[in-house]
């Protein structure tokens, strides 16, 4: 019988604590690679996290439903609301030209829409379908108006503004229309549709047969056209290259790791000669190193957060589990490999290690 | 006998020369004896293979009569059994002595306060007690030598292996040495000393010679 499980756990952390600047450059290493893999996935996941939020926001998944010289059924529009795979539709349909007393001889377009185009129209804020005007942001602008105030129209009555729609992304020309909520009851110029990206395809296809009931030759076009956006973010993340960096970042530490177990192989030898098994060797080695592959991982984690923040956005939940689960990977592979570092070089006679100085 | 060789011969590889040949050779509990010859004459592997740190390539070691084969038998009779002191003073060198002097004792399942309590008096037996805190790489080589000295026989082992423990010493310290390993030895304690210096192998009990591998008859 030889060494306690707790001498050797004890002696582990004296060579940890007396070799003081190998130790800390251990640490700053694991804190480098593990950081460096963690702060690249979190940069390339950010980015594509965002550009997949742009292209969601900028209508990639609006479908547009119209027949040319005739009308579409508002009802059959709104009544896609609440089908799985729909996020939003409502129809909407032009009414002229107006303008205002307080703006003499500017023209506006004036249109009426359904409730459910205005969650298309402008996704996350809740503009209602209740009484009262909705006016696009220029409109807004030029006549000075903002939402509580009342209009007045050249023609007809007075009319609350109700809210002030954000149109840039989805409709940039209704910037300068005055939108009238109305029951979807009757015919509409368009109807529009935003599906959920997995039921985009599917939903558009369907789109055409489900007006095709009630009217002649609809046409269905999509909102962005599909040439505009040439990326494809979910195979862009599937073939990212660090998702194999762990092997890389494990094998470069686990490198270092031999590489200082080179130069203690007398240490090694020593430890040998007085009858200390190999696998005693690694028990040790894993009490020495072991904390500091946690610490490198723990602060090179928490820097590349940190990071990524200072860079200019948070990652998401998803995007840091990833980035965690890649360093860890490496870290988790270090962990298994750097305790037998000593093992694996302290090779040959022991005479012989003992000399090696 | 307790240690005992059978016509040991060994190579460090099957197309190198021999380095020691047809070696038969008995060591009685307690004994001190010195391996003497001039550089090359194969005493360090002969101590190697009696440390059981090196597998004889033919022949065979027996311990109390029965043999030693390689691997984990022989680890663990060697953390058991033996204890060694090296040429170069190999110690930890970033640890203070009083760690190093205790390793011996810790390898053999010794508790670490009973194990530095020990290795606190032999570091004071062999006359460097004051420096048991001190870093071993801030040691002279002789007190490094000394600490190891004190590691060896803090275990209290059967067997202590020293091979040339004095080469790098001066005069004075050798002789130092030389006492603080043979006189200082547990009553049953054998110590094996591969050394090139005639003072300090007169003071042991039974001197054999190494001459191209081979001992000399006396």
């Amino acid at each position: 019988m030889t060494w306690r499980i707790a001498s050797l756990i004890e002696e582990g952390f004296a060579n940890l604590r007396a070799n003081v600047f190998r130790s800390l450059l251990l640490a700053a290493l694991c804190a480098a690679g593990f950081g460096g893999l963690a702060f690249v996935e979190l940069r390339q996941g950010t980015e594509l996290t965002n550009f997949t939020r742009d292209f969601r926001e900028g209508g990639a998944y609006v479908a547009i439903a119209s027949v040319p010289g005739a009308g579409l059924s508002g009802s059959r529009c709104e009544s896609l609301n609440g089908t799985p795979g729909v996020v939003a539709a409502g129809a909407w349909r032009g009414t002229g030209q107006t303008t205002f007393p307080t703006a003499p001889g500017v023209l506006f377009q004036a249109a009426e829409v359904t409730g459910g185009i205005l969650r298309v129209w402008d996704p996350g804020h809740v503009l209602g379908s209740g009484a009262g005007l909705v006016g696009g942001p220029a409109l807004a602008t030029e006549l000075g108006l903002r939402p509580g105030l009342v209009a007045q129209f050249d023609t007809g009555s007075p009319v609350y503004l109700a809210a002030v729609g954000q149109f840039e992304r989805r409709n940039p020309q209704a910037a300068r229309w005055a939108l009238s909520p109305v029951s979807p009851a009757g015919a509409f110029d368009e109807c529009w549709v935003e599906f959920e990206p997995g039921a985009y395809e599917a939903g558009k296809d369907a789109l055409a047969a489900r007006f095709a009931e009630g009217s002649a030759d609809p046409a269905v076009r999509p909102y962005r056209r599909s040439d505009e956006f040439t990326r494809n973010p979910a195979a862009e993340w599937d073939a990212r290259p660090q998702k194999w960096g762990w092997i890389g970042v494990s094998a470069g530490l686990f490198g270092f790791a031999l590489t200082a177990a080179w130069f203690r192989r007398s240490e090694s030898g020593l430890y040998l000669a007085m009858g200390t098994r190999r696998a005693q060797l690694a028990i040790m080695g894993a009490a020495e190193a072991w904390p500091l592959v946690a610490a490198g991982w723990s602060l090179g984690f928490s820097y590349a957060v940190a990071a990524q923040v200072l860079w200019g956005s948070e990652p998401t939940r998803d995007i840091a589990t990833h980035a965690a689960v890649t360093s860890g990977s490496a870290a988790l592979a270090l962990l298994a490999l750097i305790p037998w570092a000593s093992s694996f070089v302290a090779r040959g006679s022991i005479a012989t290690l003992l000399k090696d100085r | 006998m307790p240690l005992t060789l059978r016509a040991v011969s060994h190579r460090y590889a099957p197309a190198m020369p021999w380095v020691v040949r047809g070696i038969d050779l008995e060591i009685a509990d307690g004994e001190s004896v010195a391996l003497m010859g001039p550089s090359g004459s194969g005493k360090t592997t002969l101590l190697s293979i009696l440390g059981l740190l090196t597998h004889p390539a033919e022949g065979e070691v027996l311990l109390d009569g029965a043999p030693v084969t390689s691997g984990r038998g022989a680890s663990g009779l060697r953390a058991r059994e033996f204890s060694w002191v090296f040429q170069t003073a190999n110690a930890l060198l970033r640890r203070t002595a009083l760690e190093n002097a205790a390793l011996q004792l810790l390898s053999r399942r010794a508790g670490r306060q009973t194990a530095e309590a020990v290795a606190h008096e032999e570091l004071t037996r062999v006359g460097v007690g004051h420096l048991a805190l001190r870093p071993a790489r801030l040691l002279s080589g002789g007190e490094l030598q000394r600490v190891c000295i004190a590691r060896a026989l803090a275990a209290a082992p059967r067997w202590i292996l020293a091979d040339e423990p004095t080469g790098q010493l001066d005069h004075a310290t050798t002789l130092e040495t030389g006492d603080a390993l043979i006189k200082n030895r547990p009553i049953g304690t054998a110590v094996i000393i591969a050394t090139h210096d005639p003072e300090v192998a007169a003071r042991c009990e039974r001197i054999i010679r190494l001459l191209d591998g081979q001992v000399v008859p006396s």
